[in-house]
Protein backbone atom coordinates (compact mmCIF):
# COMPACT_ATOMS: atom_id res chain seq x y z
CA UNK A 1 0.00 0.00 0.00
CA UNK A 2 2.92 2.45 0.88
CA UNK A 3 4.84 1.37 -1.84
CA UNK A 4 4.38 1.71 -5.13
CA UNK A 5 4.24 -0.53 -8.45
CA UNK A 6 8.03 0.06 -9.13
CA UNK A 7 9.21 -0.48 -5.93
CA UNK A 8 9.97 2.86 -4.85
CA UNK A 9 8.73 4.00 -1.50
CA UNK A 10 5.70 6.44 -1.06
CA UNK A 11 6.70 9.89 0.03
CA UNK A 12 3.80 9.22 2.64
CA UNK A 13 5.98 6.52 4.59
CA UNK A 14 8.85 8.77 4.56
CA UNK A 15 7.02 11.52 6.39
CA UNK A 16 5.67 8.64 9.22
CA UNK A 17 9.35 7.58 9.95
CA UNK A 18 10.42 11.29 10.28
CA UNK A 19 7.49 11.76 12.69
CA UNK A 20 8.28 8.76 14.51
CA UNK A 21 12.09 9.28 15.00
CA UNK A 22 10.79 12.84 15.72
CA UNK A 23 8.77 12.37 18.49
CA UNK A 24 10.97 9.98 19.77
CA UNK A 25 13.49 12.76 20.42
CA UNK A 26 10.67 14.97 21.40
CA UNK A 27 9.47 12.18 23.89
CA UNK A 28 12.87 12.51 25.55
CA UNK A 29 13.32 16.18 26.06
CA UNK A 30 9.34 15.90 27.70
CA UNK A 31 10.77 13.39 30.05
CA UNK A 32 14.55 15.72 31.34
CA UNK A 33 11.69 18.69 30.94
CA UNK A 34 9.57 16.85 33.57
CA UNK A 35 12.50 15.83 35.91
CA UNK A 36 13.42 19.96 36.22
CA UNK A 37 9.94 20.34 37.93
CA UNK A 38 10.31 17.28 40.36
CA UNK A 39 11.06 18.06 43.58
CA UNK A 40 12.21 14.33 44.50
CA UNK A 41 11.24 11.07 43.97
CA UNK A 42 10.49 10.03 47.98
CA UNK A 43 8.44 13.77 48.14
CA UNK A 44 7.05 12.77 44.79
CA UNK A 45 5.91 9.23 46.62
CA UNK A 46 4.51 10.57 49.45
CA UNK A 47 2.41 13.36 48.09
CA UNK A 48 0.83 10.36 44.98
CA UNK A 49 -0.23 8.48 48.33
CA UNK A 50 -1.87 11.28 50.07
CA UNK A 51 -3.77 12.38 46.84
CA UNK A 52 -1.93 16.24 47.32
CA UNK A 53 0.53 16.90 44.85
CA UNK A 54 2.23 20.36 44.85
CA UNK A 55 2.09 22.76 41.34
CA UNK A 56 5.67 21.80 40.82
CA UNK A 57 5.07 18.03 41.02
CA UNK A 58 1.84 18.56 38.89
CA UNK A 59 3.39 19.98 36.14
CA UNK A 60 6.18 17.37 36.24
CA UNK A 61 4.13 14.58 35.72
CA UNK A 62 2.34 16.69 33.01
CA UNK A 63 5.35 16.34 31.24
CA UNK A 64 5.89 12.60 32.17
CA UNK A 65 2.74 11.29 30.77
CA UNK A 66 3.62 13.68 27.77
CA UNK A 67 6.89 11.88 27.53
CA UNK A 68 5.65 8.88 27.76
CA UNK A 69 2.80 9.03 25.18
CA UNK A 70 5.28 10.72 22.70
CA UNK A 71 7.52 7.40 23.26
CA UNK A 72 4.64 4.99 22.73
CA UNK A 73 3.45 6.54 19.73
CA UNK A 74 6.54 6.52 18.22
CA UNK A 75 7.09 2.98 19.20
CA UNK A 76 3.50 2.36 17.57
CA UNK A 77 4.21 4.26 14.18
CA UNK A 78 8.07 2.79 14.49
CA UNK A 79 6.69 -0.90 14.28
CA UNK A 80 4.13 0.59 11.77
CA UNK A 81 6.79 1.47 9.30
CA UNK A 82 8.88 -1.66 9.81
CA UNK A 83 5.55 -3.38 8.25
CA UNK A 84 6.76 -2.02 4.76
CA UNK A 85 10.41 -0.66 5.17
CA UNK A 86 13.75 -2.82 5.27
CA UNK A 87 14.87 -2.64 8.92
CA UNK A 88 18.49 -2.30 7.89
CA UNK A 89 17.29 1.11 5.60
CA UNK A 90 14.93 2.77 8.41
CA UNK A 91 17.53 1.77 11.21
CA UNK A 92 20.41 3.24 10.00
CA UNK A 93 17.95 6.72 9.89
CA UNK A 94 17.70 6.23 13.74
CA UNK A 95 20.41 7.89 14.63
CA UNK A 96 18.75 11.13 13.67
CA UNK A 97 17.37 11.06 16.70
CA UNK A 98 20.38 11.15 18.34
CA UNK A 99 21.18 14.75 16.62
CA UNK A 100 17.64 15.66 17.56
CA UNK A 101 17.85 15.48 20.95
CA UNK A 102 21.74 16.55 21.15
CA UNK A 103 20.68 19.81 19.54
CA UNK A 104 17.23 20.04 21.50
CA UNK A 105 18.96 19.77 24.82
CA UNK A 106 21.78 22.01 23.67
CA UNK A 107 19.60 25.03 22.08
CA UNK A 108 16.33 25.15 24.05
CA UNK A 109 16.63 27.96 26.57
CA UNK A 110 14.40 25.29 29.03
CA UNK A 111 17.56 22.91 28.68
CA UNK A 112 20.49 25.38 28.52
CA UNK A 113 22.96 22.73 28.57
CA UNK A 114 27.03 22.36 28.05
CA UNK A 115 28.74 21.89 25.57
CA UNK A 116 32.16 21.44 23.98
CA UNK A 117 34.37 20.44 21.61
CA UNK A 118 35.19 16.98 22.53
CA UNK A 119 31.34 15.93 23.37
CA UNK A 120 30.58 17.39 20.22
CA UNK A 121 33.30 14.97 18.36
CA UNK A 122 32.38 11.91 20.94
CA UNK A 123 28.60 12.32 19.75
CA UNK A 124 29.56 12.29 16.29
CA UNK A 125 31.79 8.87 16.56
CA UNK A 126 29.00 7.25 18.34
CA UNK A 127 26.51 8.05 15.71
CA UNK A 128 28.77 6.85 13.12
CA UNK A 129 29.21 3.72 15.01
CA UNK A 130 25.24 3.62 15.31
CA UNK A 131 24.93 3.92 11.50
CA UNK A 132 27.95 1.24 10.75
CA UNK A 133 25.71 -0.99 13.16
CA UNK A 134 22.38 -0.60 11.56
CA UNK A 135 23.49 -0.84 8.09
CA UNK A 136 23.00 -4.11 5.92
CA UNK A 137 26.30 -6.11 6.14
CA UNK A 138 27.81 -7.04 2.36
CA UNK A 139 26.80 -10.73 2.95
CA UNK A 140 23.33 -9.94 3.64
CA UNK A 141 23.27 -7.04 0.70
CA UNK A 142 24.40 -10.32 -1.86
CA UNK A 143 21.85 -12.79 -0.27
CA UNK A 144 19.16 -9.90 -1.24
CA UNK A 145 20.26 -9.35 -4.91
CA UNK A 146 20.38 -13.28 -5.25
CA UNK A 147 16.65 -12.96 -4.17
CA UNK A 148 15.73 -10.96 -6.48
CA UNK B 1 26.11 17.56 37.25
CA UNK B 2 28.65 14.59 38.75
CA UNK B 3 28.90 10.91 37.70
CA UNK B 4 28.31 9.57 41.34
CA UNK B 5 28.43 6.05 41.28
CA UNK B 6 24.28 5.59 42.58
CA UNK B 7 24.03 7.58 39.30
CA UNK B 8 26.39 5.42 37.02
CA UNK B 9 24.84 2.40 38.26
CA UNK B 10 21.10 3.66 37.67
CA UNK B 11 22.13 3.97 34.31
CA UNK B 12 23.37 0.50 34.08
CA UNK B 13 20.28 -0.97 35.25
CA UNK B 14 18.17 1.13 32.85
CA UNK B 15 20.51 -0.18 29.63
CA UNK B 16 20.94 -3.62 31.00
CA UNK B 17 16.62 -3.56 31.47
CA UNK B 18 16.19 -2.10 28.59
CA UNK B 19 18.56 -4.37 26.59
CA UNK B 20 17.04 -7.47 28.44
CA UNK B 21 13.66 -6.29 27.69
CA UNK B 22 14.45 -6.47 23.84
CA UNK B 23 16.16 -9.74 24.06
CA UNK B 24 12.94 -11.21 25.57
CA UNK B 25 10.63 -9.49 22.85
CA UNK B 26 13.05 -11.64 20.59
CA UNK B 27 12.61 -14.59 22.54
CA UNK B 28 8.76 -14.13 22.37
CA UNK B 29 8.39 -13.68 19.30
CA UNK B 30 10.89 -17.00 18.40
CA UNK B 31 8.30 -18.91 20.26
CA UNK B 32 5.27 -17.56 18.76
CA UNK B 33 6.79 -18.61 15.09
CA UNK B 34 6.58 -22.44 16.38
CA UNK B 35 3.26 -21.79 17.80
CA UNK B 36 0.89 -20.85 15.36
CA UNK B 37 -2.37 -22.11 16.52
CA UNK B 38 -1.91 -19.85 20.16
CA UNK B 39 -5.00 -17.12 20.45
CA UNK B 40 -3.62 -13.44 21.00
CA UNK B 41 -4.20 -13.63 24.58
CA UNK B 42 -1.98 -16.41 25.48
CA UNK B 43 0.44 -14.41 23.21
CA UNK B 44 0.43 -11.37 25.47
CA UNK B 45 0.22 -13.96 29.17
CA UNK B 46 3.06 -15.69 28.39
CA UNK B 47 5.78 -15.09 30.53
CA UNK B 48 8.32 -13.66 27.76
CA UNK B 49 6.10 -11.16 26.79
CA UNK B 50 4.99 -10.30 30.16
CA UNK B 51 8.59 -10.10 31.13
CA UNK B 52 9.65 -8.51 28.46
CA UNK B 53 7.43 -5.28 29.41
CA UNK B 54 8.10 -5.47 33.09
CA UNK B 55 11.77 -5.25 32.07
CA UNK B 56 11.23 -2.33 29.76
CA UNK B 57 9.06 -0.80 32.60
CA UNK B 58 11.84 -1.09 35.07
CA UNK B 59 14.09 0.56 32.47
CA UNK B 60 12.33 3.26 31.98
CA UNK B 61 12.18 3.61 35.64
CA UNK B 62 15.93 3.53 35.95
CA UNK B 63 16.25 6.06 33.41
CA UNK B 64 14.03 8.89 34.16
CA UNK B 65 16.13 8.03 38.20
CA UNK B 66 19.29 9.35 35.95
CA UNK B 67 17.99 12.31 33.99
CA UNK B 68 17.20 13.58 37.23
CA UNK B 69 21.07 13.90 37.82
CA UNK B 70 22.54 13.88 34.32
CA UNK B 71 22.71 16.18 31.61
CA UNK B 72 20.21 14.94 28.57
CA UNK B 73 22.71 15.80 26.20
CA UNK B 74 25.08 13.12 28.22
CA UNK B 75 22.82 10.95 29.04
CA UNK B 76 20.90 10.15 25.91
CA UNK B 77 24.19 9.04 23.75
CA UNK B 78 24.97 6.38 26.72
CA UNK B 79 22.11 4.81 26.00
CA UNK B 80 24.05 3.61 22.75
CA UNK B 81 25.28 0.77 25.22
CA UNK B 82 22.25 -0.77 24.41
CA UNK B 83 23.54 -1.90 20.81
CA UNK B 84 26.75 -3.32 22.60
CA UNK B 85 24.19 -5.39 25.24
CA UNK B 86 21.92 -6.65 22.31
CA UNK B 87 25.01 -7.60 19.76
CA UNK B 88 26.44 -9.31 23.17
CA UNK B 89 23.10 -11.30 23.49
CA UNK B 90 22.70 -11.84 19.52
CA UNK B 91 25.84 -13.74 19.75
CA UNK B 92 25.72 -15.64 22.84
CA UNK B 93 22.22 -16.06 23.58
CA UNK B 94 20.37 -16.70 20.44
CA UNK B 95 24.09 -18.07 18.85
CA UNK B 96 23.28 -15.92 15.94
CA UNK B 97 26.41 -15.57 13.40
CA UNK B 98 27.71 -11.67 13.92
CA UNK B 99 28.87 -9.85 10.49
CA UNK B 100 32.28 -8.03 11.34
CA UNK B 101 31.12 -5.06 10.16
CA UNK B 102 28.85 -5.05 13.44
CA UNK B 103 31.62 -5.90 16.01
CA UNK B 104 33.23 -3.20 14.25
CA UNK B 105 30.13 -0.59 14.87
CA UNK B 106 30.17 -1.24 18.31
CA UNK B 107 33.94 -0.73 18.66
CA UNK B 108 33.09 2.60 17.15
CA UNK B 109 30.19 3.20 19.94
CA UNK B 110 32.46 2.52 22.48
CA UNK B 111 35.54 4.61 21.35
CA UNK B 112 32.45 7.59 21.06
CA UNK B 113 31.25 6.88 24.48
CA UNK B 114 35.10 6.84 25.65
CA UNK B 115 35.48 10.87 24.18
CA UNK B 116 32.03 12.14 24.84
CA UNK B 117 32.54 10.79 28.72
CA UNK B 118 36.23 12.39 28.92
CA UNK B 119 34.90 15.68 27.66
CA UNK B 120 31.68 15.82 29.55
CA UNK B 121 33.53 15.09 32.81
Amino acid sequence: MSVSEDGKIKPRSWIILGVAILLTAVGQLFMKLSTQYLSGWSELWQQLTEYSLTSGNQTALLWFSLGILSYFVSMLMWVYVLSFLKLSKAYPLFSIAYVLVYVGAVCLPQFNETTNLQKNIGILIIIIGVVIVSLPSSRERVMRTSNK
Amino acid sequence: MIFTREVFLALLCSVAFTSGGQLLQKQASLKYANIKSSSIFRRLLSIEFVGSTAFLGLGLLFWMIVLTKVELSLAYPLLSINYVLILLGARYLFKEKIPLQRWLGVFVILVGIGVLLRGAI
